[in-house]
């Protein structure tokens, strides 16, 4: 059969740990705030016109005004894609959450975590933290970037109509003895400051305590909000295999109808399978394949699980460069699995 | 022909002049046909035994997300009857007209969507896409109701006709 090209593999580490940074964070799940501004008044006057022995009249009615209450409302989202690989042990381990104020007022909001939610986890993450993301980039940089939660010095004050919402990361450690797929859960909860407001039935009326002195009413969330994040152990087995194959294009020139000998001006096209097996991250997975003495690379021919890719680089993963073709899958996380095409025409 | 003063409206309309204000009624045209604006929340209240009962209530105060109940009594308080009637409402800011509420006996009801300039029924009223593509209008897409009372409001009497918007 064909002579297979020089095939390389390459990642730069394997790690069991997936670092907070890397981690797609979901903002398509912020909710908009929906509401007129607590305190607007709302009127109504309404015309009537009419005609008395022949002679037009218009009369206005009574301008109704009726005063916006705050509805007080909040949702808390987990925002990671998937559960945080952690390793057992090791610290700072970052959960990231999105709070919304999706009342109609200025609200502010008290912070708490739990690491023991009901539902089934396996262990409890230890030591929880909450830090507020100073620089509104989505990931922890740090206390210096990132300032620490402290309750009741800088509890999140979100505007409905404004600034609605607040990316918080939550930090714990991930304590010894753990083995490979356990899963460990912490839920962050966000509640009205206003007195009276977390906690009641939706409904509760507090008189005054809106803005603009306006009534405040508990709306759906109960003025309190809890998502719960998880963490996935995995400690650092991870493989990476490739396959690949060949086979002889039928083209309907050169060969009618396969199989397909590979003769001068024939098309090969060649199959690589990348298999990510265990847990933890490949980082920086690379593949990248020669393409074989006395063929021709048929450009833009890569593709990467069905989609095709350019033959420049950096803007998808595939490039050709210097005889060379490379797909960078970036850090991959275990299990996964990857096939790559590419065509050559035999000289 | 008699002016008559608010404060002679009939008992049952009493509730109505508490949700207006002083300043509001000294601006008001007054004439022949008295025209009142009153705005209503429903309060549902549960009892012992878990029946619920709806209720509604005069609104002064609402959260968005509710309903609010308008209702416009128009009362001749003349000696002549009115003839012609037509009644216009534009839909309050904030809120958004909620469809099939608009009613009233013995009334023809039209909407706008161009801030009251032309009416025409709900399956007639159509408004432009940015694309310039023309659609069937919805209740959202309303700026004013307009009922025309069909017959003439003798002297003493009086009609009401409401409808419902939601607030956003």
């Amino acid at each position: 059969m064909m002579t297979p090209g020089t095939k390389s593999l390459n990642f730069d580490a394997v790690s069991g740990r997936l670092l907070a940074g890397l981690l797609l964070v979901l903002l398509s799940t912020r909710v908009l705030a929906l509401g007129t501004p607590a305190g607007t008044a709302i009127s109504n006057r309404a015309t009537l016109d009419f005609q008395v022995s022949g002679a037009p009249r218009q009369v206005l009615s009574n301008n109704n005004a009726v005063t916006v209450q705050e509805l007080i409302n909040v949702i808390s989202v987990w925002q990671d894609a998937a559960s945080v690989v952690t390793a057992s042990s090791d610290t700072e381990q970052v959960l990231t959450f999105l709070v919304s104020n999706t009342g109609n007022g200025i609200e502010t909001f008290s912070l708490s975590v739990n690491n023991s939610p009901a539902g089934g986890d396996n262990y409890d993450p230890l030591n929880a933290r909450i830090h507020l993301d100073g620089d509104g980039n989505n990931s922890y940089d740090g206390p210096g970037i990132d300032p620490l939660y402290i309750p009741g010095s800088n509890d999140p004050m979100l505007d409905a109509n404004g600034v609605d919402s607040v990316v918080l990361f939550v930090l714990t450690d991930t304590p010894a003895g753990l083995t490979d797929g356990d899963t460990g859960d912490s839920a962050l909860t966000a509640q009205s400051t206003t007195a009276g407001a977390a906690g009641a039935v939706p409904g509760t009326v507090l008189a005054g305590l809106g803005d603009g002195a306006a009534d405040a009413v508990v709306g759906g969330s109960n003025a309190s909000a809890t998502a719960t994040g998880s963490y996935l152990v995995a400690n650092g087995s991870i493989d990476v295999s490739i396959a690949k194959s060949a086979e002889v294009l039928a083209d309907g020139q050169v060969c009618k109808s396969a199989p397909c000998d590979p003769v001068p001006g024939a098309t090969i096209r060649y199959t690589l399978q990348i298999d990510v097996t265990g847990s933890g991250v490949a980082e920086n997975l690379a593949v990248t394949d020669s393409i074989p003495a006395n063929t021709t690379y048929t450009p833009a021919s890569i593709t990467l699980d069905s989609t095709p890719q350019t033959d420049a680089t950096g803007d998808d993963p595939g490039s050709f460069s210097a005889n060379l073709v490379s797909v960078e899958l970036g850090d991959t996380a275990g299990p996964a699995n990857f096939t790559i095409t590419l065509d050559v025409t035999v000289n | 022909m008699t002016i008559t003063n608010k404060g002679m409206i009939a008992a049952g309309l009493i509730s109505l002049l508490l949700l207006s204000t002083t300043a509001a009624r000294a601006s008001q045209d007054t004439g022949p046909i008295q025209l009142t604006s009153m705005a209503e929340i429903e309060s549902v209240t549960t009892d012992a035994s878990g029946k619920q009962t709806v209720k509604r209530v005069p609104a002064s105060k609402v959260v968005p997300g509710k309903d609010v109940i308008y209702t416009l009594v128009f009362e001749n308080t003349g000696t002549l009857p009115g003839n012609d009637i037509v009644i216009q409402n534009p839909i309050p800011e904030h809120t958004v007209y909620k469809a099939d509420t608009a009613g009233g006996s013995d009334t023809e009801i039209s909407y706008s969507v161009d801030g009251g300039n032309s009416f025409a029924s709900a399956d007639a009223l159509t408004v432009s896409g940015a694309d310039g593509s023309t659609r069937q209008a919805t209740a959202a897409d309303y700026t004013t109701i307009r009922w025309k009372y069909i017959r003439p409001l003798p002297p003493g009497e009086k009609s009401t006709v409401e409808f419902r918007v939601v607030l956003r």
